[in-house]
């Protein structure tokens, strides 16, 4: 208890609220911006944080990452160009609604149910997190092993219809991570000579590269595109939501809490999937089915109210184990390491109060984007004129000064400009970058912990199946493996007989 | 639609493969606990390389990856040419002059702005971002020939 009052202690200074309202305004610019991710907007905060104390940093990258989330609805909404994939699912119901004159309703539903499965996922992080941590101390290096094979697969599995590209991606991300010197034998590893790579490459300057440079030149490639029309809110409308209209959503709501939740615990799934699962569940339990897609609030609560559930429940696995849940948090590994603190079980034993800084600023950023969203949506519309063209370079500067800060180095900046070529192509390919990103920086725990354990076991593999917590963890890793496979085939056979029914 | 193997599809894994090779055999060198991790890698990068040239072989898809070509391709290759001058130029000028030129090149370039507002835009650019970074969260960034005039 003493240390969620000194984590509250922090949040309530003058500094960290400044930095909970910049980080709240930039995310949900960022989430605003069609063609900037969550993920894009932390990896970029990342190294800005490096000049500050860890409390203030987390705060700041935590309110960047809830915010971003919500700031798609906006424009989803009312331009029908969703800022993330996390939005999509709102759009359908949203901009409809907004073309009915009732925009201000909309936005309103977007946010309240924002705000419920946000803080909704914070609670369950505050709940479920330490017990979880607890556990994970018991956690030997075999137990690693499996959960870092575990977190990769789930990954992979979620790369829809790019599962052999997934796993190639996965590979060469681990391979990366075997550069430098070898932790065991003090071997110099693919170092070509060059001193900067001796303790291994940099993985902020890789994320950096790969999530925002790559964006800023696919933004700036294209010839400018039209804006869609503008819907705009009437002067005066009524955006806050009555309680009659929450109680008619009430349902909705808690379902798709949940669903966001536990879709965000499961390493993989990110807000975009958690949006159209819950949306397609609200409509199938819904009785105005027949609304949907035309303008029925449901719709919107549905997808908000799961995409922002989302956010807390990638923190389960980021903060207890290390394992990264989604491209998002993977940059939120990074961000933590600047500072020192490792994620993992020993984080809230270690950096108690730290780590309760960010989880308890994460309730005071969601009730801040919502009070924000209402007042500056208006004018939240008017940022997505901006062309790509212009915002493109200013995304490089940014990712080359950040880059640069991190060690005073050069080096760093030339990786960045080389992985943000190397992520565009990658996109365009269609070669997904999340399970790169993921192998990257869980090589290194999955490599340490392979070689303790067989120097734990002398060898002998077969020690493996004498622990029950390894045993069953080999159980979820077969099952991950498996499911993916298995879906795969059943649904290129389901194409086939398609195709073959067609022809006759 | 000509049914035909996109030549992403082959060169992509093949070169992936002969890369995965190359570090199997620079790996074998290493000693036991050095090696196995990155060996077992490599060769299950080669394995899922040819596993994906055989699908690809052997269900040839329908022609769907869209090159850089035209307009496009000159885009993109005059912004790499100035993150390419834009890196080579920090060491030398500093991070806020060259900052300054690179939103001037791609400003022109990409964006198309007329003259008078390119400048005003990129100088107010450059002084804000100067403002933010270095007088306020006092990031380092290099300094270049110019520096001195900072000191």
């Amino acid at each position: 208890m003493d240390v969620i009052l000194s984590a509250l202690g922090n949040i309530l200074t003058i500094e960290a609220m400044a930095v909970l309202v910049i980080g709240t305004v930039a995310g949900m610019i960022v989430g605003a911006l069609p063609g900037l991710s969550s993920t894009m907007g932390v990896a970029l905060c990342v190294p800005i944080t490096f000049v500050m104390p860890a409390n203030l940093a987390l705060i700041l990258l935590g309110a960047v990452y809830v915010s971003s989330v919500y700031g798609g609805s906006i424009t989803s909404i009312l331009l029908r160009a969703p800022g993330t994939d996390a939005s999509i699912a709102t759009s359908f119901d949203g901009y409809p609604m907004a073309q009915q004159g009732r925009g201000g309703e909309a936005v309103g539903m977007a946010t309240m149910a924002s705000l419920v499965g946000g803080t909704f996922s914070v609670m369950v992080l505050l709940a479920i997190a330490p017990p979880l941590a607890r556990v994970a101390l018991a956690f030997g290096p075999p137990e690693y092993v499996l959960v870092t094979v575990f977190g990769l697969i789930t990954i992979v599995g979620v790369s829809e219809g790019n599962l052999l590209r997934g796993f190639m991606m996965a590979t060469i991300g681990l391979l990366f991570a075997t550069v430098g010197i070898s932790m065991f034998t003090g071997t110099m590893r693919f170092t070509f000579g060059q001193p900067e790579l001796f303790e291994g490459i940099p993985f902020l300057p890789i994320l950096i590269g790969l999530f925002s440079v790559s964006q800023a030149i696919a933004l700036s490639v294209p010839v400018d595109r039209s804006v869609a029309e503008v819907t705009e809110l009437k002067a005066g409308e009524r955006i806050v939501p009555g309680w009659a209209s929450m109680r008619a959503v009430g349902r909705t709501l808690t379902r798709s809490s949940l669903l966001g939740v536990v879709i965000g615990i499961l390493p993989g799934a990110g807000t975009g999937i958690a949006a159209f699962i819950s949306y397609n569940e609200a409509r199938r339990k819904s009785k105005q089915r027949d609304q949907f897609g035309k303008g029925c609030p449901e719709g919107v609560a549905a997808s908000e109210c799961a995409n922002n559930a989302v956010t807390g429940g990638t923190l389960v696995p980021t903060l207890t184990l290390g394992i990264p849940g989604n491209s998002v948090t993977a940059v939120f590994i990074g961000g933590l390491t600047i500072h020192g603190l490792i994620p993992g079980p020993r984080l809230f034993v270690d950096y108690a109060e730290t780590t309760y800084t960010l989880i308890l600023s994460l309730f005071f950023a969601n009730f801040l984007f919502a009070v924000v969203g209402i007042a500056l949506c208006r004018w939240l519309v008017k940022i997505t004129v901006v062309r790509g063209a212009l915002l493109g370079p200013v995304i490089i500067v940014f990712a080359v000064i950040g880059s640069y800060a991190l060690r005073n180095n050069l080096f760093d900046v030339a990786l960045v400009l080389v992985f943000g070529v190397a992520g565009f192509f990658l996109e365009r390919w269609r070669y997904p970058i999340p399970p790169l990103v993921i192998g990257v920086i869980l090589g290194k725990i999955l490599e340490s912990n392979l070689i303790r354990s067989k120097q734990l076991f002398a060898d002998d593999w077969s020690k493996w199946f004498d622990r029950p917590l390894s045993l069953f963890l080999m159980v979820l890793v077969l099952l991950a493996f498996g499911y993916p496979i298995v879906k795969h085939y059943r649904k290129k056979r389901a194409n086939r007989d398609l195709s073959l029914g067609g022809q006759r | 639609m000509k049914r035909s193997v996109n030549w992403l599809e082959v060169t992509v894994p093949a070169g992936l493969a002969m890369a995965g090779s190359a570090i199997f055999f620079t790996a074998i060198s290493f000693p036991t606990n050095a090696m196995i991790f990155p060996v077992g890698l490599s060769v299950l990068l080669v394995a899922l390389c040819l596993f994906k040239l055989g699908t690809t072989f052997g269900d040839p898809k329908i022609e769907t990856d869209f090159p850089l070509s035209g307009v496009h391709l000159k885009r993109f290759l005059q912004l790499i040419a100035c993150m390419a001058a834009f890196y080579v130029a920090l060491k030398w000028l500093g991070m806020y002059p060259t900052m300054l030129i690179f939103f001037l090149s791609l400003f022109r370039l990409l964006g198309g702005l007329r003259a008078g507002r390119n400048v005003i835009l990129s100088i107010v650019l450059t002084v804000a971002l100067f403002g933010v970074f270095d007088t306020l969260l006092g990031l380092p960034a290099p300094a270049g020939l110019l520096g001195f005039l900072k000191s």
